[in-house]
């Protein structure tokens, strides 16, 4: 009993190191600290959202008067269908944004992750089942899906997180099974194998941890993915019809015509709710590619690009580049530029020498 | 050499081969035999080189030994035990006292792990060990293999590729093995430092009485640490016995052409370069008769009328050739 007891609490000790690791690490990339930031805001928001909220908007008798504009009571306004109060409205918005994102992605982690070692490490008839689920899965498209299995099984967002994960896991499993499947042939697998290791034992210490960090940053970018869906079901009405979200307060603005009254307000809290929502996520990810794939920091420089965005050197940046790199989206450096350029002339020289000696 | 010793590993008559994947569906099904009745006997404390070029299941066999790789036909007995006739439990059991030393020291060792977690992993799989009995035992071996205690905590890209190796030769032995198979260890590394890992292996079988299977292409190696050898081509023995005597006597023609290809570093000497002509043929359709057939610079018209039965030439040496049996027929 005591020696279980051991062995979890060091189990529960290993991973909360990992994660906090892992946290360092993107703390530590300017990019993910960003992200880090926004998700940090948003998830206080969306835990103490009572707290914060002047208003609760669930609650009938705290409405106001329909349409009101923004004022100190009211700091974004009240909605023109029911009176209630927008800034609250966002905050509580956060909650269901964020769970569905987070627990959709943390499902197709789970799935994703089982299936695909599974199919990678025992391979044989078990990989060729499952690869042939993800082919089948994979040409359905998911949205129209949700669409419809919302029409046939109601509206809920536990329909709406199984259907995602339902349908989600297939790319995560395809690109975990080909990690798998190089680790697997590894001496190092192999040697584990001579000493008598179990299979659980390699998929524990060996493959889990190669995989982890990939699973991470999948579950970023696929929970900013989900929750842009999840926006655009609760605005075509086939979200939680009582639970407030960012979807939904964007659909009930459009249809009350709050453009035409000029409450542009009421849009844009919302829409900016999900565009941070979304960015931070894709932040975190898209930093958590960069660190995990060195060749990412020197090769593709989107993201040298976007350094210098934030850096509001738009115009010095492009102006840089010379027609090649444009092409591949590639900045070249201060220095290299003039280099850069006498390369080009010489080419263009040389290639009108070619000509004419070919004339 | 104590020849009345049992030796610790005989092979009899060990065959592999490996499903083909088929070109269209109902084909009949094809086979690469990989080995094909290589029978050998490996002694206590002897070094045993196995040679021949690339993809002739060399490493096949090795892993068959290790019970690692399943035969067709034929029995393994290592220390007296049968090995083929052992069940899972059994088979990881005897595993303990075998191991192995990679020949791609990069890829041998897992870059997530420090050197403590790599070379005290097969204690953990056992089990029994407290974290500072652990300790201990790898700080004393990283000594023994030429590394120092303070590189227990550091990573396998922290080091070059020798001192890998000599993680990969620590992780081996810290279990005790009786028997290491040593898979080209040092094909992989600069030149410079062949010959202090080859010196540090030796050390090693002097100190612990291990058995070496020494997988190599390179002749040269074997001669200088190998007692006895086994030269195979396209999965069967070509010629297997002492070292000097084979070297003093290379009776089949493919183990002279390896022999002449030996790097000298003599430039007067005007050695012969035997150079073989053609390819490997397919291993789906080996040729009729002897293997070596096709390639042969001494190929006659006998050869390809069945295999080469393996004769003895002189005392600890035997060859599988037709010339040598019909030596009249020239």
């Amino acid at each position: 009993m005591k020696d279980i007891l051991v062995k979890t609490g060091r189990f529960l000790l290993r991973i909360l190191f990992g994660i906090g690791s892992f946290f360092k690490k993107l703390w530590k990339h300017k990019q993910g600290r960003i992200g880090l930031i926004i998700v940090g805001i948003l998830a206080v928001c969306a835990i103490f959202a009572p707290l914060i909220a002047p208003y609760d908007p669930y609650d009938v008798t705290q409405r106001a008067e329909k349409g009101l504009l923004p004022s100190w009571q009211h700091l974004l306004g009240t909605s023109i269908t029911t009176g209630q109060d927008i800034f609250s409205m966002l905050i509580y918005g956060t909650r269901s944004s964020l769970s569905i994102g987070v627990i959709t992605g943390i499902t197709i982690a789970i799935l994703g992750s089982l299936l695909g070692i599974a199919a990678g490490y025992i391979g044989g008839w078990v990989d060729t089942i499952i690869m042939r689920v993800v082919d089948v899965l994979l040409v359905i498209p998911t949205l129209p899906l949700v669409i419809v299995m919302t029409n046939v099984l109601g509206t809920s967002y536990v329909v709406i997180v199984i259907v995602f994960a339902a349908f989600g896991w297939t790319g995560l499993a395809r690109v975990i099974r080909s990690q798998v499947m190089l680790i697997k042939n590894t001496n190092y697998v192999k040697a584990a194998e001579l000493m008598g290791a179990s299979k659980w034992y390699i998929m524990w210490r060996h493959i889990l941890p190669a995989v982890s960090n990939l699973l991470i940053m999948s579950t970023a970018l696929t929970s900013a993915g989900i929750m842009v869906a999840e926006a655009g079901l609760s605005f075509l009405g086939l979200g939680n019809p009582e639970a407030i979200s960012w979807g939904k307060m964007l659909a009930d603005a459009q249809s009350s015509g709050a453009m035409l009254f000029g409450h542009w307000w009421s849009i844009l809290a919302p829409g900016v709710g999900i565009f941070l929502a979304v960015y931070s996520f894709m932040r975190i990810g898209l930093a958590l590619e960069e660190i995990l794939n060195p060749r990412m920091r020197k090769g593709s420089s989107m993201i040298k690009v976007f350094k210098h965005l934030n850096n509001k050197y738009l115009e010095e940046v492009f102006a840089s580049m010379d027609d090649n790199s444009k092409m591949k989206g590639e900045y070249v450096a201060e220095g290299a530029q003039e280099e850069v350029a006498a390369a080009a002339e010489e080419k263009s020289e040389t290639g009108v020498k070619d000509e004419s000696a070919g004339s | 050499m104590q020849r009345d010793e049992k030796p610790l590993l005989k092979l009899e008559n060990i065959c592999v081969s490996f499903p083909v994947k088929k070109d269209f569906p109902f084909q009949k099904k094809r086979f690469v035999r990989a080995v094909s009745d290589v029978s050998l006997e490996i002694f206590r404390g002897e070094t045993f080189g196995l040679v021949g070029e690339s993809g002739c299941g060399k490493s096949t066999l090795a892993n068959t030994t290790l019970g690692i790789q399943k035969v067709d036909s034929g029995k393994i007995f290592f220390d007296g035990q049968e090995l083929t006739a052992m069940n899972k439990k059994e088979l990881k059991q005897a595993r303990r006292s075998m191991q192995m030393i990679f020949q791609d020291p990069f890829s041998s060792l897992n870059p997530r792990f420090s050197v403590f977690d790599i070379i005290s992993e097969p204690l953990r799989i056992g089990g029994g060990y407290t974290r500072e009995q652990m300790r201990e035992k790898v700080g004393a071996l990283l000594h023994e293999v030429g590394l120092s205690e303070a590189d227990m905590d550091r990573f396998p890209s922290d080091f070059s590729g020798g001192q890998k190796q000599r993680i990969g030769i620590a992780r081996a032995l810290i279990l005790k093995p009786k028997y290491l198979v040593c898979d080209e260890p040092v094909s992989a590394l600069d030149v410079s430092v062949h010959a202090q890992i080859l010196n540090l292996l030796m050390d090693l079988q002097q100190k612990y009485d291990i058995t070496y299977l020494f997988i190599s292409h390179n002749l040269a190696v074997v001669k200088r640490i190998c007692t006895r050898l086994l030269v195979m081509y396209f999965g069967k023995t070509m010629e297997y016995g002492d070292v000097d005597k084979i070297f003093r006597n290379p009776v089949h023609p493919y183990t002279r052409a390896l022999m002449s290809a030996i790097f000298d570093t003599d430039i007067d000497s005007k050695h012969e370069r035997i150079r073989l002509q053609g390819e490997v043929p397919s291993p789906i359709h080996p040729p009729a008769g002897c293997r070596f057939c096709g390639r042969c610079p001494e190929e006659e018209g006998f050869c390809k009328e069945g295999e080469p039965p393996l004769v003895k030439v002189e005392e600890d040496h035997f060859v599988a050739c037709f010339k040598y049996n019909k030596p009249l027929a020239e």
